[in-house]
């Protein structure tokens, strides 16, 4: 019976002995008010496992948190496993147990790198000197820091985002009108789901996107640009409905991911094949497989021109520039001529010139009536080229929103700016060195899209 | 920018399509990428390991447990080295590739194709190199009609497996450093759980030896070399290398025959239960029984003047009275035995009927019978035969109230082992060791048959096949890859 308090105790408060449980006591109740302080429930701090979890989304250090609650599992796992071993042969026992003490006791030190790192994270927060890590480094002194901390006037500088879905505002409930023609997308959540939450990354978007438009895909950093377009394209899907010319795309999406072309923000490309034969394989997987060997070349080869890549189609793709590169990763979608070209940052890494030049070609592809979506972060050299601008901004509870959707000249007036990198700045966070206007504008774009609604309805 | 239009069509290419695409881009980065270089490094590490195991790989059980372990590491290291990288070094160009249309399970037969040619080369040159390198081959195989071609297959089945485990770990694995990381522990666990090799295991930890391709990799090589049939050399290498070692110290007579009367030990008891026939002729008897007091003590006494030398004799066989003469010890024999070869002696003569006629000693009647001459003639008859063991004579031996006076006595002794040998012929131990040795070292598992070659071929497919499976699951979720 001792034995299983024993473990228990353990399990529970991460020690055997009845002063580390006094110690870890006191810990739990400098915890619960850190908790409380971050607004999250400080209960948490009296169950297993999860008070770290807690913790280090206090901590901004979620990921070691997720990390730290596995090890503390495993750890646990083994202590009771170690403790419940029985053996006929004495010697094989004392071996048995000194193999799992040895597992244990790296684990232990893992667990105990990272609670370091989660600590360090707390540090950070409550913008106190790092002197104080060396009370959390230890279990016999941590309770301390704790109580200090928890029960002081000092407040964190960031809180962590809200944690339950009723915090957020209810959808709008408008129907979108689906065209015939173009791109329709009424995106009602993108959600994450892991172990320890359900995070919303977009909600609320909707649009209809004109065939042969150019559209610019602005947002500040961790806004959702790419979900959003990966949720556009159907390999991550959303509950959204997504629809191509009238078509679909979650519910065809085998047919329909040949009518999306994405071309990530890396070449990601073998580097060790050659330039014929990369766009022939991605030829051979894209295209129909009726087309002949002989239509398929000629597609390669017109493709090649087009792109200005014909003079070095035997060279390795390592060799390239980075331009040509970015060319031959574009070529590579455009192959298989989508309807939708969607590109994340398809400039970076590219001079004003060469940027210039590529964003040329992406504006004769929308001229024979595709749609071409560009994530850029250096949209005013190359403005004069788009004709609609999506703004996504992070709102409040850290959740992707749209905060306007229009033509260049109509995203100016709504912004009362002149560049669009001064419409980014507007929606970005304090913290980002932004306005922090998020929330307005994804209010104002809102109110704005009913009136209009209201006004087509009649 | 003129564009041709292209008559789309919902059919796309499919799965054995898309396995043909991805096996041309591996062979084409077989040359561009360096991936030849495998090659040259399987050669040379059969060349290293060849070196060594050469001499004894299939001549001894020793020789072939030692060859056999290297043969299934090189087998093991060029599979796992073959594909750790492959799948995780382009992660993020495979997730590409999957928006785009391509099968994972195209992808993983491409690679499973691809591999497969890469380790029957690789298989083919470390087979090459260690025939070259002077390991000696058996011709016959149980299975092929030749041993090598056999053998080439175990060694691809053990290297592909080996390759499909690996693949799956770099199909579990985000990044290239994950797995590099991940790799010397499959390496040790390889090594340490190989079941054969090391043999001193806890006992709860030999179920893990059911989950390596090693522990099957030594068994099905050892069972080809035909393992259980190969005289074994450690034993007696041992005892070689201290033959001319000396040895010794003081001892006492006491503790020898404790020694040799200990029938707890097993080899003590085993000799002491060993029979021996002893035979003795007249002429020996004799001889001891001249040397003995109670030859002068008979002579002296008088016998009767009417008795004949018939009845003499009979009296001295059979009387109460010469009993204890009789019991007189002469080796192995009594007086008794010399009295009866000698009383049939003289009734086979005729003398038996001779009477004295004045009372007489029996010096004078051994004098008049010419005792000396008479067992001068019959020295060389065979008087008894005794059935005994070696226990008894050193029981007898160890009561000898000479032996028994000196129990306490110290005297050095010094001697190698070799003498020893030399004593029972080196030749008889050497056959005797090896066998014995060779008995005890026997299993099962390392039985020469065609059964136990065609299950260790068949766990092999199995365990390729799984693995590869599993790298399939794994990399189906590569959606889940954060961005």
């Amino acid at each position: 019976m001792n034995d299983i308090l024993d473990i228990f105790f353990g399990i529970v408060f991460g020690t055997e002995q009845t002063a580390g449980i006094i110690l870890e006591i006191l810990f739990i109740v400098g915890l619960f008010r850190i908790l409380q302080k971050s607004g999250i429930n400080g209960w948490w701090a009296l169950c297993p496992f999860m008070r770290e979890v807690k913790l280090a989304k206090c901590a901004s250090r979620e990921q070691e948190g997720k990390t730290y609650f596995f090890i503390s599992l495993a750890k646990s796992a083994l202590l009771v496993i170690s403790n419940s071993l029985q053996l006929n042969n004495k010697e094989e026992l004392t071996v048995l147990i000194l193999f799992f003490s040895m597992v244990i006791l790296t684990v232990h030190f893992i667990s105990w790198i990272y609670m370091i790192r989660i600590f360090l994270g707390l540090v950070y927060v409550y913008d106190i000197n790092k002197k104080w890590m060396i009370l959390f480094s230890f279990s016999a002194t941590r309770w301390i820091g704790a109580l200090i901390l928890g029960f002081s006037k000092k407040m964190p500088l960031t809180t962590p985002e809200m944690e339950h879905e009723e915090a957020l505002r209810s959808f709008s409930n408008e129907e979108i009108i689906v065209m015939d023609k173009g791109l329709s997308v009424d995106l009602r959540k993108r959600t994450a789901t892991d172990l320890f939450q359900t995070k919303t990354l977009l909600r609320d978007i909707k649009m209809n996107i004109q065939p042969g438009h150019m559209v610019l895909l602005l947002g500040g950093s961790g806004a959702g640009k790419t979900t959003f377009m990966n949720a556009i394209n159907g390999y991550e899907k959303a509950d959204a409905k997504v629809l191509i010319n009238g078509k679909n795309v979650y519910e065809k999406y085998r047919e329909m991911k040949y009518e999306v072309g994405y071309v990530p923000q890396q070449e990601l490309m073998r580097g060790k094949d050659t330039v014929y034969h990369t766009l022939d394989d991605a030829a051979l997987l894209r295209l129909p497989s009726v087309i002949s060997s002989r239509e398929r070349l000629n597609r390669v080869q017109d493709v090649m021109r087009i792109f200005g890549l014909s003079n070095s189609s035997t060279s390795l793709v390592e060799k390239m520039s980075g331009g040509q590169k970015k060319r031959l990763s574009i070529a590579m979608e455009y192959l298989s001529s989508p309807q939708v070209f969607i590109l994340d940052e398809p400039d970076s890494g590219l001079d004003g010139v060469m940027a210039r030049n590529l964003m040329n070609h992406l504006r004769a592809i929308a001229d024979q009536g595709k749609i071409v979506i560009v994530i850029t972060h250096t949209p005013d050299r190359v403005i004069d080229l788009f004709d609609d601008v999506i703004v996504l901004a992070k709102d409040s509870h850290k959740t992707g929103r749209l905060a306007f959707f229009g033509s260049v000249q109509e995203a100016y007036s709504f912004f009362g700016s002149t560049k669009m990198e001064e419409i980014v700045m507007s929606i970005n966070s304090k913290e980002e060195g932004g306005k922090g206007l998020a929330d307005s504008y994804i209010q104002q774009f809102a109110q704005l899209s009913a009136k209009n609604a209201e006004v087509q309805n009649g | 920018m003129a564009e041709k239009t292209i008559e789309r069509k919902i059919r796309h290419r499919g799965r054995l399509e898309q396995v043909r695409i991805y096996l041309g881009k591996f062979l084409r980065m077989f040359i561009y990428q360096n991936e030849w270089k495998v090659f040259p490094m399987a050669i040379l590490i059969s060349a290293l390991v060849a070196l060594v195991v050469r001499r004894d790989f299939f001549v001894t059980m020793e020789g072939t447990l030692k060859g056999s372990f290297a043969l299934v590491c090189v087998a093991i290291w060029n599979g796992c080295f073959n594909s750790i990288q492959v799948i995780c070094r382009e992660r993020d160009v495979i997730k590409r590739e999957h928006r785009s249309g391509m099968h994972i399970s195209s992808y993983i037969v491409s690679h499973m194709l691809y591999q497969a040619i890469l380790c029957l080369v690789q298989s083919a040159l470390t087979l090459f190199v260690m025939i070259r390198m002077g390991v000696k081959i058996p011709a016959e195989g149980l299975i092929v009609s030749s041993m090598t071609v056999e053998l080439g297959i175990s060694i691809f089945l053990i290297t592909y497996a080996s390759d499909m485990m690996a693949l799956w770990f770099s199909a579990l694995s985000r990044s290239t450093t994950t797995a590099m990381t991940i790799m010397p522990f499959v390496l040790i666990f390889q090594l340490v759980f190989s079941g054969g090799f090391f043999t001193n295991l806890p006992a709860w930890s030999t179920h893990f030896t059911k989950f390596t391709v090693s522990n099957y990799g030594l068994k099905c090589i050892n069972a080809q070399a035909d393992f259980n049939n190969k005289p074994s050399a450690t034993v007696w290498n041992a005892v070689n290398n201290i033959k001319n070692n000396e040895l010794g110290g003081t001892i006492t007579v006491g503790r020898i025959v404790e020694i040799l009367g200990n029938e707890d030990n097993a080899a003590i008891k085993q000799l002491r239960s060993n029979p021996v026939t002893i035979s003795a002729s007249v002429g020996d008897l004799y001889t001891k029984f001249r040397e003995s007091d109670s030859y002068q003590a008979i002579r002296d006494r008088t016998i009767d003047a009417r008795i004949t030398l018939g009845e003499l004799l009979t009296t001295l066989e059979t009387s109460v009275a010469f009993e204890e003469l009789r019991q007189k010890s002469l080796l192995f024999f009594t007086v008794g035995d010399l009295l009866t070869a000698l009383g049939n002696s003289v009734r086979e003569t005729g003398l038996a009927s001779y009477q004295f006629g004045k009372s007489v000693t029996f010096g004078q009647v051994f004098d008049f019978i010419d005792l000396d001459g008479q067992m001068e003639i019959l020295k060389d008859v065979s008087v008894v035969k005794v059935d005994t063991t070696v226990g008894k004579i050193l029981d007898s031996v160890s009561n000898n109230f000479l032996v028994q006076g000196n129990l306490d006595k110290e005297f050095k002794i010094s001697f190698t082992l070799g003498k020893l040998i030399d004593l029972a012929g080196e030749e008889n131990v050497k056959k005797i060791v090896q066998a014995k040795t060779a008995e005890a070292m026997k299993k099962d598992a390392y039985a020469y048959t065609k059964d136990n070659i065609e299950r260790y071929w068949m766990i092999f497919i199995l365990f390729s096949l799984v693995c590869a499976s599993l790298a399939t699951i794994s990399l189906e979720f590569i959606d889940k890859d954060k961005r």
